[in-house]
């Protein structure tokens, strides 16, 4: 009775509308094990959620960023790839532009089609004829974030007629200055010029000698714009055609457009001539006749199938090995003909000797790079071309004694090696074969460093 | 005062163990929830920092080959006998007369850490200039060789926690790497082709 009292007294005093708020009073008589443990488990819910929502999260921010970063390279390259296609279009812009001196072009795909957060900008700017940096950026957007990547590719296009030259450097894309490179190395060049469009650099020593400096007065053969060097190099041009055997001492005055020469007197400076393009090589046609007669490669290893380390063989014709050709572990090889490849031709560590053929023709013939090895021999008859570069990497093993010469668009002696190139205009001329049209090539790939 | 006692509510004692043995239940599955969860959201955390470790190494070491002009480690065909570092020409200044300065990086591995150096080569009398690791200058018996120079601060850490690296490939550069954090190992592997590698 008394608890039936007391609920009337309770009940009585939270009728009040002015004391609802001791209603908590009431509740505390009460037991909450329930809400308790309720609030207890939802609290070890909520942290574990929070913590797995925040590794989930980190997880997820850093997929997303890989796929854009992934993305964005891949549409940047797609860039390059519509550049290149582009720049070959007989009738497009692009292609006008990449025959002019300073050309450049410019295109956008913002958004690229099927892909509405991705597009690229392209720009080509020239730095020769025929000669260009193709500089792609990919974007991708995910929300609020852009992710861009850029890539730069050196492009390049042989558009001439051989103009001369035992040492032929007609200029590489991008930041390269200088073409003709000697560090250290002891070339000596006869019956023949060197031609360059750009700079001659030597460095640590170097010992350059050119006999016969052009053939021509009227149309001299050397070019050069600047010659670098430091303590200890000389450069001597003794041109037999004059009526003194005139020794020509190329000094850098600092003006990158004149050509100087020293004492002995009676020298008289080699004139400036116009720049002259990368001459062309018909690639299809050795391509075709390397098919022909069954020599034909898709890539090294099927080429060196037949060709075991440690060994020497003999060839004739015209061999073509689609990609790069590295000769190494003592390779021991003699081409009476022509070696030809899409990519590049290297001796790592072998020797390589070519020898005029049947045909008429013989050289090395590389769309990249031709790279002779600090372990690497080779000698011989014929051309060498290479739509990019050729190294000559130190040896104090093997010199170099070439009849032919060299069509680069950079050639680099990179230290101590003895050379001699006799100039063979005949073998270059008749391996040129300047009727095809060469390739345009991927010079150089670069992107951003982090 | 009897009456009064007598008329207040009280628990008894089974009431009170079955309540104080249901709470530690309670309490015991909530922690142990807890405890489950944290130890779970650690592993995981631990699982993805490795294999976040990892992703950067893979990432860091394709994107440096990709560039790279010269492989100046010799590395063998296949994986039977692969090497554990790796050093490359680096391919951001491509060409000598670029004004660049031509230098060299490389990967390796020293107590669990993937170290990246930067180093370059020079002669002792004209340091300022960077040559290829191969360069000779004079020739006969008074040839040498160049010097290879880095600051200690170029020999950076790149990633932690990697516990084996191999490299091997000719043309194109296999990369295995395993990144281990106690109980959990795991394995990576890549290929990449440098694009300016002759």
């Amino acid at each position: 009775m008394r608890i039936n009292t007391n609920y009337k007294k309770y009940t009585k005093i939270l009728n009040r509308p002015f004391l609802y708020f001791r209603k908590s009073f009431v509740f505390r008589t009460q037991h909450g094990y329930v809400i308790i443990v309720v609030l207890i488990l939802m609290l070890v819910l909520v942290a574990a959620s929070y913590f797995y929502a925040g590794a989930l999260l980190g997880e997820l921010t850093i997929a997303r960023n890989n796929k854009a970063a992934s993305v964005a390279f891949s549409l940047a390259e797609a860039g390059v790839q519509e550049a290149i296609y582009r720049v070959k279009k007989s009738d497009s812009i692009e292609r006008m532009q990449f025959a002019l001196q300073n050309g450049f072009s410019t295109f956008t795909h913002d958004p690229v089609p099927f892909l509405t957060q991705g597009g690229y900008t392209v720009n080509i700017q020239n730095s020769g004829p025929y000669v260009a940096t193709v500089i792609s950026t990919g974007i991708y957007k995910t929300g609020s974030r852009t992710t861009k990547r850029e890539i730069h590719v050196g492009i390049a296009e042989a558009s001439s007629s051989y103009g001369g030259g035992a040492i032929f450097g007609s200029g590489g894309a991008g930041e390269s200055i200088a073409d003709l490179d000697f560090w250290a190395a002891a070339v000596n060049i006869f019956k023949g010029s060197i031609f360059t469009n750009r700079d001659i650099n030597l460095k640590f020593g170097a010992n350059l000698n050119i006999e016969s400096a052009y053939t021509d007065p009227l149309n001299p053969k050397i070019r050069i714009d600047a010659v670098k060097y430091g303590p200890g190099d000389s450069a001597k041009v003794i041109n037999q055609n004059s009526d003194l055997d005139c020794n020509c001492l190329i000094e850098d005055d600092g003006d990158e457009e004149t050509l100087q020469c020293d004492p002995p007197p009676g020298c008289t400076p080699t004139k400036l001539v116009s720049s002259l393009g990368m001459p062309q090589i018909n690639f299809d046609y050795y391509k075709t006749e390397a098919s022909f007669h069954s020599q034909y490669y898709k890539d090294q290893n099927a080429f060196k199938i037949d060709f075991p380390k440690n060994s020497s063989k003999t060839y004739e014709g015209v061999i073509y090995v689609d990609g790069s050709l590295d000769l190494d572990y003592d390779r021991n090889m003699t081409m009476k003909g022509v070696l030809a490849a899409s990519g590049s031709i290297s001796i790592t560590k072998g020797q390589l000797t070519i020898d005029l053929g049947t045909d008429g023709f013989a050289g090395i013939i590389t769309q990249r790079d031709f790279i002779v090895g600090s372990e690497g021999n080779f000698n011989g008859h014929g051309l060498v071309y290479t739509s990019d570069r050729t190294e000559i990497d130190s040896s104090t093993n093997y010199s170099m004694n070439l009849l032919g010469g060299i069509v680069s668009r950079r050639t680099w002696f990179s230290g101590y090696r003895s050379v001699q190139i006799t100039l063979d205009p005949a073998i270059m001329n008749d391996t040129l074969k300047d009727s095809g049209t060469t390739p345009v090539i991927e010079i150089n790939h670069w992107e951003e460093e982090y | 005062m009897k009456k009064k006692f007598q008329s207040q509510k009280s628990f008894t004692l089974i009431e009170i163990l079955t309540v104080v043995f249901l709470s530690v239940i309670i309490v015991a599955a909530g922690y142990y929830l807890y405890s489950m969860s944290y130890q779970s959201f650690k592993k995981s955390s631990a699982s993805a920092e490795v294999t976040q470790n990892a992703r950067i190494a893979l990432e860091r070491m394709t994107r440096d080959i990709r560039q790279a002009v010269e492989i100046v480690t010799v590395l063998p065909e296949t994986p039977d006998s692969p090497v554990s570092e790796l050093k490359f020409q680096d391919g951001h200044n491509l060409w000598p007369g670029g004004g660049g300065k031509i230098q060299y990086i490389t990967y390796s591995l020293s107590d669990n850490n993937l170290h990246r150096k930067i180093s370059h080569y020079a002669f002792y009398d004209v340091q300022d200039d960077w040559v290829l690791w191969s360069t000779i200058r004079g020739s006969g018996s008074h040839h040498e060789h160049p010097t290879e120079f880095f600051n200690p601060s170029d020999d950076v850490i790149k990633a932690e926690k990697i516990t084996a690296l191999h490299f091997w490939g000719e043309n194109v550069i296999n990369i295995n790497l395993t990144a281990s954090d106690g109980p959990n190992t795991y394995h990576f592997e890549t290929k990449v082709l440098g694009r300016n590698v002759q």
